[in-house]
């Protein structure tokens, strides 16, 4: 059935939450409320107030507690109301979650995921429009997911619950309302595994989140251009996917990653060292990267318009590489 | 300080007046015609900036919260320019960067709020960290909501600001809801005022809607702070007409709970006390009135008419320079 990817979210943890007792919700006014971006809807009537569990505004406490839960049988899925909170979790999930089976050698494990809608474009202001991905990233002993479309949503949330780690579930608030079919039985999206979301021969886009959107559409103006676009959808960021794109630039022999944070310290330099090392030989142009400028993320409509990357940007830099 | 004269109220009216009207003509607008910034209403509360804010010092600073769109007003920030803050429109220190009810203004003692509840909390403390040092006799206000009560930055600052005596004033406008978080559920005690003791600095629990207990209550602890003896924590219990913001998908709070409020309206109250008591006649009430609403509907006129800031700023003073 064709569904957002608000249902999608909604859907993956009902099930989860049906087939494994140990797991539970909590985050800020996810219970009777269903979410401030609606995102838990029907499932406190469901599950009721011990599995949904509402907490006051606390968030690095409720961080520490869902990983001592996750260290002693349970398996939590918080929901931080927006990314922006994370610097608050952080001590606990960078000092702590993150550090524990490796301080046990193998022996513990917080499997928790941490589902924190972000990015921006909803006029939301600095401090609710953050793309923070490489913070955590740069974490060893963290998982970090982001969607770009309700079906992946899905399968990749059933996959983080599953998983034995901690997990950033990164949703990006201008996909809720974006549809995909999803099926009626049960399936996962295995962490780890890029998409090619659009084959192409020219060159190779590596993007995620709602940057996949703009570089498909980017793909489909330069396929009538004779340029033809290979667009990849990490979906993971954490572990990355190095083989799915390695595989694709000797195909293609061009290079460039696309992302919604900023550019400096971004997950685009990261991958683009990844293809130097592995794929230099192949390349017929230097690897590009696109992201937002170096600024906090601005609320007025006409800085924020020109802040996040567009299909034009896109288009405008590949054409530049042949 | 604490004798307010027949001027002094004429005037506290007219700022609750006038907040209210901004606050309607605010809701009203947004759904008619979105403006760009998402309103977070204030219209039951206004008291509260009103009581803390009369009086204030050019220097004394404030931290204000997402409710507390009058501070920013009687700080000095004109209608115009908070109106056209919030349509994002290209205005003061800001220029758009940031939203109308987070925006800060250095030479009027604004500190600049931020979209995470509570973190504006410490940044005050510093603020009167500061006076101290430099032995300057400012006090920072420091507004939040009951649910920015539970943030272990409060109680870390708090404990700091106790035991260095710092001159500043803790204003939590407890009006029982964290977006839908009842505060039945979210604490176990029945006034925030209580955990001042833990601290051992004074807490008091009042009536928010009541104007002149605000002020008097707030100008004691000011007193208290520019005298050096520390910080004190005043309760303010008040009530939200509206939803959390004008986006609520819904209002768990009960409709006969929310009427009841209404009936302890701050500025129909204090309209009523000064006709009661012949501080003002209804001729010199609907003249302030009057005046009132023409600066808001002027204020969204300006707004409109304002530009929007120039995508040249966009990476601009992301860093400071010395210009």
């Amino acid at each position: 059935m064709n569904k957002t990817m608000r249902t999608a979210i909604i859907e993956a943890l009902a099930e989860e939450m049906e087939r494994d007792e140990s797991v539970f919700l909590i985050g800020e006014d996810i219970g009777e409320y269903g979410g401030t971006l609606q995102l838990t809807v029907g499932l406190y009537d469901k599950f009721g107030p011990e599995r949904v569990i509402d907490t006051p505004i606390s968030e690095s406490g409720i961080t520490g507690l869902s990983i001592g839960a996750a260290m002693h049988g349970m398996r939590p899925v918080l929901e931080l109301m927006f990314a922006d909170f994370l610097p608050i979790a952080a001590d606990q999930l960078v000092n702590h979650a993150a550090k524990m089976c490796y301080s046990h050698d193998g022996k513990m494990k917080v499997p928790m995921v941490i589902r924190a809608p972000f990015g921006a474009g909803t006029r939301s202001g600095m401090h609710h429009s953050q793309n923070l991905e490489s913070w955590f990233v740069n974490v060893p002993g963290i998982k970090v997911v982001m969607p770009s479309n309700a079906y992946d949503a899905k399968g990749l949330l059933k996959a983080s619950i599953r998983d034995n780690n901690p997990v950033i579930f990164l949703e990006h608030k201008m996909l809720f309302g974006t549809r995909a079919e999803i099926p009626d039985e049960d399936y996962i999206v295995e962490l780890g595994k890029a998409d090619i979301k659009k084959e192409g021969s020219d060159i190779t886009v590596v993007s995620w989140g709602q940057m996949i959107g703009r570089c498909l559409d980017a793909a489909q103006k330069l396929e009538v251009e004779g340029i033809s676009c290979e667009v990849i959808d990490l979906r993971t960021l954490s572990p990355i996917d190095e083989n799915t794109i390695i595989k694709s630039v000797k195909k293609t022999s061009r290079f460039i990653v696309v992302h919604e944070a900023c550019i400096t310290g971004g997950l685009g330099g990261e991958i683009v060292a990844l293809v130097g090392k592995n794929a230099f030989g192949y390349l017929d142009a230097p690897l590009e990267r696109i992201g937002a400028c170096n600024s906090p993320v601005p609320f007025s409509p006409t800085l924020e318009d020109a802040y996040v990357p567009s299909s034009e940007t896109i288009q405008q830099k590949i054409r530049g590489m042949f | 300080m604490l004798d307010l004269k027949k001027d002094d109220y004429i005037s506290m009216y007219r700022w609750l007046f006038l907040i209210r009207y901004t606050e309607e003509q605010t809701v009203e607008y947004h759904h008619h015609s979105p403006i760009t910034e998402l309103p977070h209403s204030s219209i039951g509360q206004e008291a509260i900036s009103v009581g803390t804010c009369y009086n204030l010092r050019l220097d004394d600073k404030i931290a204000p919260s997402l409710r507390t769109r009058g501070a920013f007003l009687m700080k000095g920030i004109s209608s115009n320019h908070m109106m056209a803050g919030a349509f994002g429109k290209d205005i003061l220190e800001t220029r758009g960067k940031n939203t109308s009810h987070h925006l800060g203004d250095a030479n009027k003692g604004i500190i600049a709020g931020s979209g995470i509840v509570g973190s504006h909390v410490p940044i005050a403390a510093g603020a009167a960290l500061a006076a101290k040092l430099k032995k300057e006799d400012y006090v920072t206000v420091a507004f939040f909501g009951d649910g920015a009560t539970n943030r272990g930055d409060m109680h870390e600052t708090m404990n700091l600001a106790a035991i260095w005596n710092l001159p500043i004033i803790f204003i939590c406008e407890n009006n029982f809801y964290a977006i839908s978080t009842s505060v039945k559920n979210s604490m176990k005690v029945d006034n925030i005022a209580i955990r001042a003791a833990a601290y051992g600095i004074p807490g008091y629990t009042i009536d928010g809607n009541d104007v002149i207990e605000v002020y008097k209550t707030t100008h004691e602890a000011y007193d208290r702070a520019r005298k050096g003896e520390g910080p004190t924590f005043i309760e303010c219990k008040t009530y939200r007409w509206r939803g959390h913001s004008e986006r609520d998908p819904r209002d768990p709070r009960p409709p006969e709970e929310i009427e009841g409020w209404k009936n302890k309206c701050p500025v129909k109250r204090f309209r009523e006390y000064l006709i009661d008591n012949k501080i003002a006649t209804e001729v010199e009430i609907l003249q302030q009135e009057n005046s009132a609403k023409r600066e808001v509907e002027e204020a969204i006129k300006y707004a409109e008419n304002c530009p929007y800031p120039p995508i040249d700023i966009l990476t601009t003073n992301v860093y400071y320079e010395e210009v």
